[in-house]
């Protein structure tokens, strides 16, 4: 059965309270719920973007690796995972940490409300900090790995 | 019960049909080819996968797997030796930074990688079944081998011995070959309703040979 509107409204409230970004989308990949997480990382507030076509709205998101996919979780009930390492961000928004200029990294899921496949739970994750420390262990290790001139000049250590 | 001959030609057909569009989709998103081939599918009980498993000096310990619910039940997974893991992750990703554990990034990129490839097997299962079912979002397991990850979906006293499909699962992309395994576990009843729709498509396939 699909949700109603009374369901819908509780989910709204229940997700309000997550510290995840999170909204309702129906097969039309309109937006049905719009967690205020969502709505302070995007910048979109609630009502504006209730109603919105998500592909319309962003269209990265009409690109075959999102759209394709998107459409499988309403016709088999598959849910999608948008890895930050394939994809950076499902909702554009600026990174919380680091430099303001900088995209909002994101790990994202997508799976079906419930057994109707009439709407689908789309889960956001902000990934920023932990890429940005794993960015800077990657270049330490670089570092390590690639001596520097001054040691290319002292030779191996003597004991 | 154990699957004829024809019935593991007829599944491993369905399922590298499954895999071949799992295959093209993995291509488009990593920006080079990417092949997928299930050589030959085989049905064994949980506990002959659990000796092969032991026996096996690459414990397949990186696991990506998914539950689903419906009119079929179980669950379905997707596991690679740590090891290859790793280096299929980073060959995937293009990530070009010497790493000895798996990071954020890998893990991303096996999370997407077991999704697709999963929800491809799932879907060859679905359709030869004819039924639909719930899935769960993907889990990325390193703690224990891919025997493990299937046994602790089991409940604790399974009225028969489960029973698992189980595949080499081929991957070769920028002329290097990964493999791993893919195992479907099913709830009891569950393979019954898979042997019967192989039964049916080979009855229909020969009955369409004989009209020609």
């Amino acid at each position: 059965m699909s949700p109603d509107a009374s369901h819908l409204a509780l989910y709204r409230e229940l997700l309000d309270l997550l510290p995840l970004g999170a909204c309702i989308i129906d097969r039309n990949l309109e937006v049905a719920a719009w967690n205020a997480t969502l709505a302070s990382w995007s910048g979109i507030p609630v009502p504006e973007a209730l109603g919105t076509n998500l592909p319309q709205r962003f269209p990265h998101l009409a690109t075959w690796c999102f759209r394709d996919r998107l459409a499988q979780v309403f016709t088999s009930g598959s849910p999608a995972v948008f890895s930050a390492a394939f994809h950076r961000y499902f909702i554009p928004a600026s990174a919380r940490i680091g430099s303001r200029q900088s995209q909002m990294i994101q790990q994202t899921t997508v799976r079906a409300l419930d057994a109707s496949l009439s709407h689908a739970l789309v889960v956001i994750q902000d990934v920023t900090a932990q890429y940005l420390q794993m960015e800077e262990l990657r270049a330490e290790r670089t570092r390590r790995a690639t001596p520097s001139a001054s040691e290319l000049a002292d030779g191996p250590c003597q004991d | 019960m154990q699957l004829t001959r024809d019935q593991q030609d007829a599944f491993t057909e369905l399922l590298n049909i499954g895999v071949g569009r799992a295959a093209a989709s993995l291509s488009e998103l990593v920006g080079e080819r990417v092949e997928l081939y299930a050589p030959r599918i085989v049905m064994c009980s949980l506990k002959a996968l659990q000796e092969l498993v032991a026996a096996n000096t690459a414990p397949f310990q990186t696991v990506i797997f998914q539950d689903f619910a419906g009119q079929l039940s179980g669950r379905a997974a997707l596991a690679f030796p740590r090891d290859a893991a790793l280096s299929f992750g980073q060959l995937l990703g293009h990530v070009h930074a010497p790493a000895t554990e798996m990071d954020l990034d890998v893990n991303g990129i096996l999370m997407e990688v077991g999704n697709i490839v999963l929800n491809a097997v799932l879907g060859t299962v679905g359709n030869l079944a004819d039924s639909q079912f719930f899935c769960t979002v993907p889990e990325l397991s390193q703690q224990a081998n891919v025997a493990a990850v299937m046994a602790s979906h089991v409940s604790a006293t399974p009225s028969q011995q489960p029973t698992v499909f189980l595949a080499d699962a081929q991957f070769r992309v920028a002329k290097r070959n990964t493999t791993g395994s893919i195992v479907i576990l099913f709830e009891v009843g569950g393979i019954h309703s898979i042997v019967s729709a192989l039964t049916t498509q080979l009855n229909e396939d020969r009955g369409s040979h004989h009209v020609a």
